[in-house]
């Protein structure tokens, strides 16, 4: 009975990405027809070399890739060395900040939009990678995630690295941080997952077509080619593919992560 | 090595618990030093301040005659072994011991000779290029023990590193740690809760035993010393398997029969000329024997017998208060009947009402 229902969950979430690559195999008029086929009638490859070709395809991959990777880099470092400081440093104001930091996950995100814009248009940064990427560094839910991590890791390997003469840095770094990997994986493939998706901020920040990142190259074709579905379709499996690809080959990483830090959430 | 010196230490945790109370101990340069006492009793935290994980609250730490008290563990030059055998989960046993090594900036080369070195006397060179989940616990504990002499430290501390091992490996491990403490003359402090352990590390020539209790140490010499002179009544109860009965009793001394003490349902005789009011009376299970009803020093009931094959433990209730016997071999006594006790006089030991042994 539980197979039956997770295969039938698992068909609702796959079938429209299999309707997305037969769609962008049709003819232009085919989808014209009721009922709409399900599968191309004649398949043709015409709608991807015609995206191709208006895409700036490269640039775009280019563009997605860096704000993802370099968000993902970002976000894993200042979430490990945050999270390790909430985790194992005492300071005073420590919990207080920690509170504080998850308050502002209740802000939706639009509403920075504006202040955010403002103030990468006053440092120069607009439309460039470093206006694009530079908001998007420290994730508070990352830095929460690897905090639940290293709150995980036994007291004695941190006393112990101790007396073998680590210091704090070594500890961090040598120590505490390759045994919370899982965490580390799951947190770097869910910011880039997020990141190659991003569709606001990229579309607000970035106005040349040399700028343009996945999403908002796709809304691009979207507008342009209003009534021509095969040619979205083409545009989305082009755009879509490399995520799916890593997706695929990291989802065990994934849920190992999320398994391993969100066995026990304390605050 | 050097020598570890405890001075008025004192440490409070947060919520107001206190642990130690100015807490005084000399432990000798090459010694092993065994620090027994009850869970609870502040063993762990007094490992934990010489190491340096743990700031006292008062006194002092003395590592060969240099204050350390405010030293982070890594100024300190001790290594600590502890429970569980923290290994470095995503390091080889060959890194693992190099870790420390690394830490203090050793050459590469020393490195691996120390590393295989040490690795060599604690019988685990096959095991250098596995990862720790692979070993057994015996290998475990030995990787760690290697990772704490790899870089000669001047004091080992050992908080319990054998308690999480089966019989047979913990003995073996045992002679083991013995031998390392002969052959290296390290200075040790070695803490555990079982008194036969104790009783087997501190044994030896230059090894000693401390006694802790609610955080004060209450006696530090020899097994023999600690088992047949207690310094207190918690260390006669603590010390020995069973350990000591210790029975609330009073002293009375114009009775028919002569002085007394009587404790629970007993009357026991005494010599002493000083016994006047409340005493407590002291009695190793080995001294107390069962006879008829009435032919001995009162009577009791018997309440659990556990026959342990070479001898028989012997619950008994005298008035209310719990005592042990303990007889060779298997004893012909049944649970729920009544019986006579009889104490070897000579082997009594009495303590005033807070525990001091009486003149």
């Amino acid at each position: 009975m539980r197979k039956v229902l997770l295969g039938v969950v698992a068909v609702g979430m796959v079938a429209p990405f299999l309707y997305m690559v037969s769609v962008s195999f049709m003819g232009e008029g085919e989808l014209l027809r009721w009922p709409p086929p399900l599968l191309p009638h004649a398949p043709t490859t015409g709608n991807y070399s015609a995206m191709v070709e208006v895409l700036p395809y490269a640039r775009v991959l280019l563009n997605t890739a860096i704000l993802a990777g370099c968000v993902m880099v970002g976000q894993v470092l200042t979430s490990a060395a945050a999270g390790y400081a909430f985790a194992r440093l005492r300071f005073p104001g420590r919990d207080g900040i920690i509170a504080a930091s998850l308050a502002i996950l209740t802000i939706p995100a639009i509403l920075l939009l504006v202040p955010r814009y403002l103030m990468i248009e006053s440092l120069g940064w607009a439309d460039t990678y470093p206006g694009l990427i530079s908001t998007e560094l420290v994730s508070v839910w990352g830095i929460f995630l690897m905090r639940q991590a290293f709150l995980m890791l036994p007291r004695e390997v941190e006393d112990a690295a101790r007396m073998d003469g680590a210091g704090e840095w070594s500890l961090f770094w040598r120590v505490a941080l390759p045994m919370v990997r899982p965490a580390v994986t799951a947190l770097a493939l869910l910011a880039f997952l997020d990141q190659w998706r991003s569709f606001l901020w990229p579309l607000v920040i970035t106005r040349s077509p040399r700028m343009a990142v996945a999403d908002v190259a796709l809304a691009h074709v979207h507008t342009t080619y209003a009534g021509n579905l095969p040619y979205q379709m083409a545009a989305a499996v082009l755009l879509t593919v490399p995520l799916l690809l890593i997706c695929l080959c990291a989802q065990r990483y994934m849920l190992s992560g999320v398994r391993v830090t969100g066995a026990s959430v304390r605050l | 090595m050097g020598s570890v010196t405890l001075r008025r230490l004192s440490k409070i945790f947060d919520g107001g618990i206190q642990a130690l109370h100015d807490l005084d101990l000399d432990v000798r340069d090459g010694e092993l030093l065994v620090l027994l006492g009850p869970s609870g009793s502040g063993k762990t935290t007094i490992l934990r301040c010489i190491a340096g994980l743990e700031e006292p609250t008062g006194g002092d730490v003395l590592i060969g005659d240099r204050v350390v008290t405010r030293d982070p563990p890594r100024a300190r030059d001790v290594a600590m072994v502890f429970q569980t055998p923290t290994l470095y989960p995503h390091l080889s046993v060959r890194e693992n011991i190099a870790f420390p090594l690394e830490m203090r900036g050793t050459a590469d080369a020393q490195v691996t000779r120390r590393v295989v070195e040490a690795a060599t006397r604690l019988g685990i060179p096959s095991v250098l290029d596995r990862m720790p989940d692979t070993l057994s616990e015996g290998e475990r504990q030995r990787a760690a023990l290697a990772r704490a002499i790899v870089r000669g430290p001047q004091a080992f501390l050992f908080d319990e590193p054998l308690s999480r091992l089966d019989a047979k490996l913990r003995i073996e491990l045992r002679a083991e740690l013995l031998a390392l403490h002969r052959a290296l003359g390290a200075t040790m402090i070695y803490v555990t809760h079982d008194q036969t352990e104790a009783m087997t590390m501190g044994g030896g020539a230059g090894q000693r035993i401390a006694v802790l209790h609610e955080g004060r140490v209450r006696q530090v010499g020899t097994p023999e010393e600690i088992y047949q002179r207690p310094a207190d009544v918690h260390v006669a109860r603590f010390v020995g398997t069973p350990g000591m009965n210790v029975l609330q009793g009073r002293g009375r001394g114009t009775g028919e029969e002569g002085p007394v003490i009587e404790a629970g349902s007993l009357v026991i005789p005494v010599e002493l000329s000083t016994y006047e009011g409340e005493l407590q009376v002291g009695i190793r299970p080995e001294f107390v024997g069962l006879c008829a009803v009435d032919k001995g020093v009162g009577n009791v009931d018997v309440l659990v017998v556990e026959p342990l094959g070479s001898e028989t433990l012997v619950h008994l209730n005298t008035g209310g208060q719990a005592l042990v016997a303990r007889l060779p071999g298997f004893a012909d006594v049944r649970v729920g009947t009544r019986v006579g006790v009889k104490v070897d006089r000579r082997r009594l030991y009495l303590f005033d009402a807070a525990g001091v042994p009486l003149a």
